[in-house]
Parts: structure tokens; sequence; C-alpha cells
């Protein structure tokens, strides 16, 4: 359409200078006098408005994907270790706040997963499995990666760290495959609005 | 590598590994926008490197990581703009015939690739006030709800509710009588 846009939102790169506090501010990590400016700038500005409702539908979006990527570990968790169910949320938590999913390896990852508990968790196998686990859940939700190719990277890494705590086949089944079948049945990767 | 090192060296050096630690962060984010706004996942990819070199040319301006993350969004939300379409409004106004098996695949009546429902519908957006272009834009464009299109708009959502309404009307009104005038056959869908 021949509709100038920017005739009533302004130009782009106006937004891209305060494109840093709109996603403050999205999030809600805008405090004080930055946020007091911003909300003043907001009442004149159309196009700061508009990118600050896409910015907060992308924090939604992928907030969505990760609670029901959690919800279906968490679920798969409790049917091979029974009763550690609270110490997934408190895990999953500590992996989310610390960004540790996808940016460390499993390797280095897993003793910092451990000092997320008052008291060691000692010979649990929950960390090692959840982490394994999270690995192919990262793959799939922020990488937009089919089940199977998740698996298969993490596979090489994770089947050593299963096999030791004897979780590398479940009832006979490949655990990692049967985690690749539940989230193929049951797509995180899109959320709709 | 701490976040704040990242920054660090992706400032100063444009250091990859620096990059990657930040964009990954914000990936998930775009990938998100990229999908619910219809991008299939074969194209995620290429977004996502548009966005990765668009970050990458700011890279002096970027002041700090939350910065770089609006920006990733913002980029996201461009890179969408290069594939939507106005398939909502072209089905709002019988202009295409939906697949009711896959919404994506909207098959145009007669003329192959949009250009008879742009041939009809380019001028009546053209001859619509500014306010009604607007709120069209917003709402199917931007694919905003009825209530974030009030709160760009400073309006409240019933009056952005009469102004899409009615537009949408008038919109209808003038593609059927071109359609008419043009001798063209409606898709005979819904009939409004």
């Amino acid at each position: 359409m021949s509709v100038s846009y920017d005739d009533v939102f302004g130009r782009e790169p106006h937004v891209e200078e305060q494109a840093g506090d709109l996603m403050r501010l999205a999030k809600g990590q805008l405090d004080g006098q930055a946020r007091h400016a911003l909300e003043g700038h907001l009442e004149t500005c159309p196009a700061c408005r508009l990118a600050l409702i896409h910015m907060r539908q992308a924090v939604l979006d992928e907030q969505s994907a990760w609670e029901r990527g959690r919800a279906l570990v968490k679920d798969f968790v409790a049917r091979i270790l029974p009763g550690e169910a609270p110490h997934v949320d408190a895990l999953w938590l500590f992996l989310q706040s610390k960004e540790l999913l996808g940016t460390l390896p499993v390797s280095e990852a897993e003793p910092n997963a451990q000092m997320a508990f008052s008291s060691p968790i000692g010979a649990s196998e929950l960390p090692t499995v959840l982490l394994v686990f999270s690995a192919v859940l990262h793959g799939v939700i922020a990488e937009a990666l089919p089940p199977a190719e998740a698996v298969d990277r993490v596979r090489d890494r994770a089947e050593p760290l299963l096999a030791a705590h004897g979780l590398a086949r479940i009832g006979g089944a490949d655990t990692l495959g049967e985690l690749q079948l539940l989230l193929e049945r049951q797509p995180v990767n899109r959320s709709e609005r | 590598m701490t976040l704040e090192e990242a920054f660090a060296r992706f400032k100063r050096d444009a250091d990859g590994q620096a990059f990657d630690r930040l964009f990954h962060r914000v990936k998930g984010k775009c990938i998100a926008t990229l999908m619910r706004r219809g991008c299939s996942p074969n194209d995620v990819d290429d977004a996502l490197q548009e966005i990765r070199l668009n970050i990458l040319q700011k890279r002096h301006e970027i002041e700090n990581v939350d910065h770089f993350d609006g920006l990733a969004c913002l980029y996201a939300r461009g890179a969408v703009n290069q594939i939507r379409r106005w398939t909502k409004l072209h089905v709002e106004l019988d202009l295409v015939e939906q697949d009711p098996e896959d919404p994506a695949k909207s098959q145009l009546a007669g003329i192959e690739g949009g250009q008879e429902a742009d041939y009809l519908l380019r001028p009546c957006m053209e001859r619509l006030s500014e306010r009604y272009r607007i709120v069209m834009l917003l709402v199917y464009w931007e694919e905003l709800t009825t209530e974030e299109a009030a709160e760009v708009m400073q309006e409240s959502a019933s009056v952005v509710k009469n102004l899409r309404d009615n537009g949408l009307r008038r919109l209808r009104e003038c593609v059927e009588r071109r359609r008419l005038s043009a001798g063209l056959r409606g898709v005979g869908g819904t009939g409004r």
C-alpha cells in the first residue's frame, strides 16, 4: 500500500535509539527516572508505543514457550525420578535466571546447577537428567530445531552422562528418543495469540 | 565470559564469540516473533541471519545489552515485514479463498500472485481517511488487537473498533464497485 507509515509513526532510527529502554520497560526492568522519562516520551510518540507493544509480545511469547517446555520436562522427569519434582522447579528457575541454558556445555553447567541448592544433591541424578533435557529443549525452543535434530546435537555428550546414572535407557527404551517423541507429539516452539 | 565482557568485546573488536553469547540470549524472542507472525521454520534461519547482520552494522551505536536486545526485536519485526502479506484483510474482504486445512495457503480467485487483490484494494485503501488507514495498518498489517491499536492511537478501544468496522465496510463497498466495473468475479465465499 502507498500509505506512508513513517508519516504517522516516525522514522525507524528514532525508535532504534530508544530500543534499549523500551526493551527494559517491556521486561519490567526499567525504574526510577529513566522509566519516568520514557513514559513521558511515549505519551507523544506513537512509533515507540508501537515498538513497545511488539517487544512486550516477544517477551511474552518467549516466556510462554519456555513455560510449556518446562512443564513438558517436569512431566518427563517425574516419570523417571518420582518424588524429585520440587527440585525441578528450583533448578529450572536457576537455569533461567543465570541464562545457563545453551550458553555453557552440559559438563560446565552441572556444578553451577548443584550450587543452586542450599544442600548438595549428592548422588541425585536430577541435575544431569534435567540439564540434558534442557539442552534438547533449548534447541527446540530457542533455536527452532526439529526435535530429532536437537536430540542428535546433544546425544554424543548426553548419553555418557545418562549412562553413568543408569538412565540412558528407560524400561528398555532410548531415553532421548522418548523425549524426542514427546516433543514431536506436543510441539512447544510455536506460540499462539 | 560474562555478559559485560561479551558486550565489551563485541563493541571493541566485533568478536564473533562475544556476539554469539549476546545474540543467543535474544534469539528465542526473535524466533517467537518470526513464527507467530507467519515465518516458516525454513525461513527462520534466513531471517535470523538478516537480524544478525543488521545488529553488526549498528555495533558502534549500541549502548548496552538491553539496547542490543531491543534492536534484535525491532529487526525481527522488520524481517517479518518483508514476508508478511495482507492475507487477513484479503480474507475479511472476500478477496481470497482460504484453505480450511491450512489458513496460510489462501488462493486468489482468478489471477495468481496477489495482483487482483492488490489491484482492487490499493486505490480503496488510498481513499480512506488517515485515521481509518492507520487502524487498518495497525490491525491488519501489524496484527495488533483492538486494545493494542487503541494504546498506540491513544483512543478508547470502542473508538478503534468503530474505525475498524467502518473502515472495513468502506473498503468492502469500494472493492465491490471496482470489481463490478472491471468485470471481475468474486470468490463467492462468505459473502458479507
